[in-house]
């Protein structure tokens, strides 16, 4: 089984990206963990102390594990689903993390250590039931699961201190790994995350991918009035090019609330500026190459994958025939938007960036909106609520 | 109370945790979770007895004797290990919404397990006969530990508090 691609699709789904999009949703399953494993640790510290003989002594042991224990597994339940939750966030960081690992390790241990309990002292609990203490081996695996659960809270902590910088970058899906495909795609270069990424091949028409065999390929920037001598459609070029760099904007900026509380994140150091300015140029010249007359909607062949709100590519390419001028008025607002951002880059302006980039959202979700998904009520709602609709 | 974070942030101790942080935060961290793991174990059994729940094999008195002293332990272990993290980082603390409401539950939280420990031990047999019946009892009984689930939210959100928005002191600043 492929660990790596199992753990990236628990980190794609709809449950996990909601948890990551939502600013009060990790820190109240965060909340929520701590306080179901302190009724976990809290349980099951009065058994242990009663098994070790230090409280409790007077207390028969049968009766008052099994009313504890029923509480004790409840809590668990809780902790159990509100860790996975917070797990599948990001899955790739967690699984990679020591701490993390050595906690799963604890936890099994524990959970050993339990069934040795109730293999040996366990089965003979009739005999020292009203005892003041376990005999040896009860009290040996008191003691145990008691260092087992400090050192599992302690573990856990320090998650939340170690997955920082380099994992946490690494496992950012968009976040480095473009600049490789724009210098095109340097083995061994400075970003561990860019070769499994798998998006270092450089596509045909690639601006600046710059690889010997790109001259038996297509020409790439339309420069001037030149004619359309590449093949590509509109939907290869979003995919290529638009959607890559889109991407990696749009979570380039942003509040997040994770492990590490809220952060607000945007672009900081120099290279990440650049970065950032690369994707925007992106943006801006993919304009150009939107709107090249004669462009395909779709590759031969192409169908659409949700027929009940989307336009199938003849419908689309319908549309543009006939509105191509409303085309290419709605693309210039991709490029002033992008262009907006360019300048707050320049100036390393995060509040007008971010700005921007809700502009160069409002362009696409706009455009898309009027040819390839119109018949999306939903989509229709949002953006009317955002104000994302230009006609 | 902002320059008071920001003095106590210079001070020799402060620093002395900041220097050794990498570790030091985590383990008093550790240990507050621990103390807060005896609370909630010892105010659950308190309260599942008061509602006649659990341990119905013993007094309320018998039950307050055991857990009682450990609350109040662990108490003191909560606020040894919090001071500390607030020494640590004062400036994450003091100037958060969270913090303060967090301040006043515990409050809440102190006076009513210490009118509940003196009252048990002075009226042992009324609490046997009639007070666990009464509706008031067994719904105060259920707010404390309400209390103190709030208390613990409210801790983990102190790395949140821009969730209060305006709220919190820290984004006034």
């Amino acid at each position: 089984m492929d660990i790596p691609a199992w753990l990236k699709s628990l980190e794609g789904t709809g449950l996990a990206s909601g948890i990551r999009d939502s600013l009060y949703l990790f820190p109240f399953l965060e909340a929520v963990h701590v306080m179901a494993l302190s009724v976990v640790f809290g349980t099951i510290m009065i058994v242990d102390l009663r098994l070790l003989g230090f409280a409790s002594t007077h207390r028969p042991f049968a009766r008052m594990s099994s009313e504890l224990l029923r509480i004790t597994w409840g809590a668990f339940a809780v902790a159990a689903v509100t860790g996975t939750l917070m797990f599948m966030t990001n899955a790739r960081v967690y699984a990679g993390n020591t701490s993390f690992r050595i906690k799963m390790v604890l936890l099994l241990l524990a959970g050993l250590n339990m069934a040795f309990f109730h293999l040996t002292a366990g089965r003979s609990v009739i005999r020292w039931d009203k005892d003041r203490s376990a005999p040896r081996i009860g009290r040996t695996t008191a003691a145990l699961s008691l260092s087992l659960w400090i050192a599992i809270i302690f573990a856990g902590r320090v998650i939340g201190f170690t997955t920082t910088g380099a994992q946490a970058k690494e496992a950012a899906p968009p976040a480095g790994n473009f600049d490789d495909f724009l210098t095109g795609g340097e083995p061994g270069g400075a970003t561990p995350g860019a070769a499994a990424a798998g998006a270092a091949t450089p596509g045909p028409g690639v601006p600046g991918a710059g690889a010997p065999d790109a001259g038996a390929r297509e020409a790439t920037a339309p420069a001037d009035s030149a004619p359309d001598v590449s093949n590509m459609s509109i939907r290869t070029i979003m995919a290529a090019m638009v959607d890559p760099s889109g991407d990696f904007l749009f979570e380039s900026i942003a509040d997040v609330a994770d492990e590490h509380g809220i952060t607000h994140k945007a672009p900081r150091t120099e290279q990440e500026w650049a970065t950032e300015r690369h994707h925007l140029q992106v943006l801006i010249d993919a304009q150009q190459l939107l709107v090249v007359p004669g462009r395909r909607a779709a590759e031969p062949g192409d169908r659409s994958s949700n027929p009940a709100i989307e336009n199938e590519p003849e419908e689309v390419q319908r549309l543009l025939d006939t509105q191509h001028a409303d085309f290419v008025q709605r693309a210039d607002r991709l490029r002033q938007a992008a262009t907006a951002g360019m300048k707050a880059a320049d100036a390393q302006d995060t509040k007008a960036l971010f700005t921007a980039i809700t502009a160069i959202d409002k362009a696409c979700e706009s455009c898309h909106l009027h040819y390839w998904y119109p018949k999306d009520k939903r989509a229709h709602q949002a953006a009317k609520e955002e104000g994302g609709i230009i006609e | 109370m902002n320059d008071f974070a920001v003095w106590l942030s210079t001070t020799l101790p402060s620093v002395f945790i900041q220097n050794h942080q990498v570790w030091m935060i985590p383990v008093i961290q550790s240990l507050h979770i621990v103390g807060i793991g005896i609370a909630v174990g010892s105010t659950l059994m308190m309260a599942l007895r008061v509602l006649g729940w659990a341990g119905m094999d013993q007094t309320v008195l018998a039950i307050q004797r055991r857990f009682g002293p450990w609350l109040t332990g662990a108490l003191c272990l909560l606020l040894a290990s919090g001071g500390l993290l607030i020494v640590a980082e004062p400036v994450r603390e003091l100037v958060t919404f969270s913090f303060w409401l967090k301040m006043v539950f515990v409050a809440v939280l102190t006076v009513l397990a210490a009118v509940f420990q003196a009252s048990v031990t002075r009226g042992e047999d009324r609490w046997e006969q009639a007070l666990v019946r009464r509706r008031s009892v067994r719904l105060t009984a259920i707010l404390i530990f309400l209390v103190l689930g709030c208390i613990i939210i409210l801790g983990r959100l102190i790395a949140y508090d821009h969730i209060w928005g305006h709220l919190s002191p820290a984004t006034k600043a």
